[in-house]
């Protein structure tokens, strides 16, 4: 099977005829934005991975429920961060770490990667002052490509309601990370 | 550089996103719910079997049991005997040879005369 030339829908109709390896294709394919996703709603990546899984799975218990019809990731992606909101209900979520995946090279100098580096941490500062819709509508239309409607679809919200919040998102994050970020480009 | 206003996704600040929450060890992820999935279906087999299991062992051990004790008191010499003795002396003709309180001249009379 070609990946690439399956569409979701196809790969989930086959998943709900009990095929796990065209589950594994469809996890493969949309693991990054959830992960990511999980990450910047919980702040912590273990129990970001955590609740992707807990996602995960209830997409494989209800796949013959999704309706083949419409998107398959917005609908997997609401699963996945009501997975990661059950976590973070239950108290369970390990202190939130600085969002800082990649360390910051103490070198001194303008050595472009560090300058990179420090970027990506003082992102990781800023998004953690945005409101977590914010967050999470920046994070799936810049990062990850998903459009207004299906992101209003995740959320719950009007479609209005979301090009806000990538817009106050956006100036926030531009706002933040200052001209380091206009020179990076 | 995008405008905020900008409907389209914002190159530069996505690729910021990206790099910045990359999540790692993908590879390793996906064998994780490959693994996680896999025991899930097994387990919900189980589940279904259980679920059959205990009613359905329960109700063979009633009807075993049941069968063991019949089979027990049919086949034993004493039992055969104790249900045969009892049935013998039940009968009609049983209580007219043994000359038993029911009135046996009535009875032989009344199976004589009884078509007519």
């Amino acid at each position: 099977m070609r990946n690439l030339d399956v569409t979701d829908a196809e790969l989930a109709a086959r998943a709900a005829g009990g095929d796990d390896t065209a589950f594994g294709v469809l996890v493969d394919r949309h693991a990054p934005a959830v992960r990511r996703a999980a990450r910047v709603l919980l702040g912590n990546e273990h129990d970001a991975d955590d609740a992707a899984q807990d996602g995960f799975l209830a997409a494989w218990r209800a796949i013959d429920r999704f309706d083949g019809n419409r998107p398959f990731r917005p609908w997997l992606m609401r699963i996945v961060l009501n997975a990661a909101r059950d976590l973070r209900r239950r108290a369970t979520v390990r202190q939130a770490e600085p969002l800082s995946p990649v360390e910051a090279s103490t070198r001194p100098g303008p050595d472009r990667e560090t300058d990179r580096s420090i970027l990506r941490r003082k992102l990781a500062e800023a998004m953690a002052t945005l409101p977590e819709r914010q967050r999470l509508a920046v994070t799936m239309f810049d990062a990850d490509g998903y459009a207004h409607a299906e992101i209003a679809e995740v959320l719950g919200i009007p479609e209005g309601t979301v090009r806000s919040d990538v817009f106050h998102g956006r100036r926030a994050l531009r706002g933040q990370l200052g001209p380091m970020f206009e020179e990076m480009q | 550089m995008t405008s905020p206003f900008d409907s389209r996704p914002d190159e530069a600040l996505g690729r910021l996103l990206r790099e910045g929450f990359e999540p790692p060890h993908h590879g390793a992820f996906v064998a994780r719910i490959g693994a996680a999935v896999r025991a899930d279906a097994r387990e919900t087999i189980w589940d279904v079997l259980a679920a059959w299991a205990r009613p359905g062992m329960a109700a063979a051990a009633g009807i075993a049991l049941a069968l063991a004790l019949w089979l027990s008191q049919v086949n034993s010499p004493e039992g055969y005997v104790a249900t045969l003795a009892d049935a013998v002396e039940s009968s009609v003709p049983a209580r007219l040879l043994t000359g038993g309180a029911d009135g046996g001249t009535e009875a032989v009379l009344a199976a004589m005369v009884g078509d007519r």
